[in-house]
């Protein structure tokens, strides 16, 4: 090699060194900065602003050094969690969405390299779980036309039966998380199906059975999912309809206790208590517009209607008086539909 | 070993440190951000989790615990998320209103005093709705950052084809619930309201009711007081590498001529544009043209596989600021139009689409502006 060449390579090294450390420190300021002011408002706002699309989303070495610098990666990323199957899963999905992008031709075979460098104790394993993700992801293209023609339980009796076919006794694992969602569902339905129960004994049995599920992460699935949880337990038909029965202050004492056992804070149940007050306002306002409605309507119809119909929107809801003339024109009454405790 | 190799492999040691280190995690957005599921939503879509990558994990789980695994680890531990549950089947009137309901209920829960909304699909029309009326009660703007991905904003002909029962539709409810499944049977599902949501123009011009996107469009704009901030991602494939559902779709019913620009829906198919006169062609995604899909900024997704996916904003492609009458640009143009179809972006499996990594960037680019 030539002095010249040397001179072009290390020119090359140091601009790609450049390059790596641009890409770092541009992407931990834009990530730190809390507000781009001159784009906030929208158009116009600053077309040379750090989060405008460049020519490279984000500075890839070349092809020699793709290799490398990708066996780095994986097992920085994957490393530590290598043994477990969902992870080795989701590392595959996107090697192999990387190498068929790269090397349509011998995809599978430059993947296989990369993986017996990254992870040589892992090898055999890997290869297998590529195999049977292939075969899964082929299955599931053949049989997508049965699957769809089929009703929800004997579609996921069908796709299960498969994921166990082919991943064996790993399937449970790689899809845990699936599993948990469907026996949380089941929990929730199983409480609110309970003969003769009251609303406490619904909450505790949905309590007991999101315990169950999720065991000692039961807290933290709860701290993360809290108002999800809420909202589904809210939506039961049974539920609905034992709120229902109650007296306005028994009825907001219950919510109370609801969201209390599912472990809202103080402050989150006084939020709570001056929401449901609005929310009963609203609909307080919704009945007697309704009613008014019903009367102008017997005495007035087509632009005159709508025109004293104008006034008393505005006179019931203020700002939102104009939405709901969009929705009556759409054919949307929202105060027939029926008042759903602590959701709407 | 020669000096050009020595001098690469220098360099790709370093890139490599780089890119692990730079994959760290997306920034935390300061307020949350709120997912809300397209039509035949919830936490179902023909069996799979919605937000979900492909084995039921939800992308808005950061992981917080040492090693822990069924989270997303490219989120900040602190990242805060809600998915909000409306009707599978009904018009954006009234799916905005309860996902308004539902942010409201959140914000009490949570303590939030604004939101972040993502809508995939009529997702994205609903957060428009809610982004309304939450400034309307509360006299102030509530949703920071409004993203849509794979949105029809100005309908789409499926849904018309759907309606007008054209070769191959027997029922409307029956050709949705082919695709959607039983949900549509439940209680307080509308698949009529639903479907005509979806088309341009009113259905049924002689009903009494205004339906339809482009009243939508008027009714819930890109207005800076409702959301600071409007983007939208887009996504097309062509025919051959489309779900095999949504290909079923194409090829039984309708392949979308999405591509072409003219004022309104000129040539009465469904949705506002027109077609260049090339159906068969990577212009929809298999439910929506490219020329119903850009609200406010276009958004661009970079693919990584060094360092943490990538959003950014498509300044070239201009804003949609007014729904109904976006530029030929932006109806016609394919840059920055992930390839991808309309399910892939959600956790309809198996692919490879890394679903923790695309909700991950949408994250970073939210809390880079929130």
């Amino acid at each position: 090699m030539g002095k010249k060449k040397s001179v072009v390579l290390a020119a090359i090294a140091l601009v790609v060194l450049i390059a790596a450390g641009l890409l770092l420190s541009s992407r931990r300021s834009l990530s730190s900065t809390s507000a781009e002011p001159a784009a906030a408002a929208g158009p116009g706002g600053g077309a040379s602003s750090g989060r405008a699309a460049s020519g490279t989303g984000g500075g890839e070495p070349d092809l020699r050094g793709d290799r490398d610098a990708l066996v780095a990666q994986l097992r920085s990323r994957y490393g530590a969690q290598i043994q477990h199957p969902y992870v080795q899963l989701k590392m595959l999905e996107r090697l192999i969405r990387h190498f068929r992008a790269r090397s349509p031709d011998r995809w599978q075979e430059a993947l296989l390299e990369l993986l017996r460098e990254a992870f040589p104790e892992r090898y055999a394993e890997l290869a297998a779980n590529l195999r049977r993700w292939l075969d899964y992801e082929r299955w599931m293209d053949e049989q997508r036309t049965v699957l769809q023609g089929l009703g929800d339980q004997e579609r996921r009796a069908a796709i299960w039966e498969a994921r166990k076919r082919i991943f064996g006794a790993e399937a449970e694992s790689i899809w845990a998380s699936e599993l948990k969602g469907q026996a949380a569902a089941d929990a929730l339905r199983a409480a609110g199906a309970m003969e003769g129960a009251s609303v406490s004994e619904r909450l505790a049995r949905y309590k007991e059975g999101l315990e169950d599920v999720y065991q000692e992460d039961a807290e933290p699935y709860l701290e993360r999912h809290r108002q999800e949880v809420l909202d589904r337990f809210l939506d039961l038909d049974s539920v609905q309809r034992d709120l229902s029965a109650l007296a306005p202050e028994e009825r907001s004492r219950s919510l109370r206790e609801i969201r209390k056992g599912l472990g809202l804070s103080e402050e989150a149940l006084q939020r709570w208590d001056v929401l449901d007050r609005e929310r009963d306002v609203r609909w307080d306002a919704g009945a007697r517009y309704m009613q008014e409605r019903e009367a102008l309507a017997k005495q007035y119809s087509a632009d005159a209607l709508e025109e004293r119909l104008r006034e008393v929107r505005a006179r019931y809801f203020g700002a939102e008086a104009e939405t709901i003339a969009t929705e009556e024109q759409s054919g949307f009454f929202r105060f027939s539909r029926p008042r759903r405790w602590g959701r709407n | 070993m020669t000096r050009l190799d020595s001098a690469l492999l220098a360099v790709m040691a370093v890139a490599a440190a780089a890119s692990t280190s730079a994959h760290a995690a997306a920034a935390r957005t300061t307020y949350p951000v709120v997912f809300a599921h397209g039509m035949g939503g919830f936490d179902n879509l023909l069996g799979y989790d919605y937000w979900g990558d492909d084995y039921g994990t939800f992308v808005g789980d950061p992981c917080d615990e040492f090693l822990e695994i069924y989270c997303n680890g490219n989120l900040n531990s602190g990242q805060k998320a809600y998915v909000a549950q409306v009707f599978a089947f009904q018009s954006s009137e009234v799916r905005g209103l309860d996902l308004a309901n539902d942010v409201e209920g959140f914000m009490a829960t949570a303590g939030a005093s604004r939101v972040n909304l993502v809508g995939h699909s009529q997702g994205g029309l609903d957060i428009r709705k809610a982004a309304k009326v939450l400034y309307d009660r509360k006299g102030r703007t509530v949703a920071d950052v409004v993203i849509s991905i794979s949105s029809p904003h100005r309908g789409s002909p499926v849904a018309k084809y759907i309606l007008d029962l054209r070769p191959g539709v027997t029922s409307v409810i029956a050709a949705l619930a082919t695709y959607y499944g039983n949900v549509i049977y439940q209680s307080g599902n509308d698949a009529y309201a639903g479907a005509k949501q979806l088309v341009y123009n009113d259905y049924s011009s002689g009903d009494g009711v205004l339906t339809g996107m482009k009243a939508f469009n008027v009714a819930y704009p890109v207005d800076s007081r409702y959301a600071s901030r409007y983007g939208s991602l887009m996504t097309a494939q062509d025919g051959l590498n489309v779900n095999p559902a949504l290909y079923l779709l194409q090829q039984a019913f309708y392949d979308i001529d999405g591509d072409g620009y003219c004022a309104g829906d000129c040539d009465n198919d469904g949705a506002g544009g027109s077609g260049d006169g090339v159906a068969n062609e990577r212009d929809d995604d298999g439910l929506v043209g490219v020329n119903s899909q850009q609200m406010g900024y276009r958004l661009r997704y970079d693919e990584n596989a060094f360092a943490l996916d990538y959003v950014s904003t498509d300044y070239d492609r201009g804003y949609v600021s007014l729904l109904n009458a976006p530029t030929s640009t932006q109806m016609t143009s394919m840059s920055n139009v992930i390839s991808q179809d309309h399910l892939d972006v959600v956790g309809v499996g198996p692919d490879t689409f890394d679903e923790m990594e695309f909700y991950a960037a949408i994250i970073d680019y939210i809390a880079y502006f929130d």
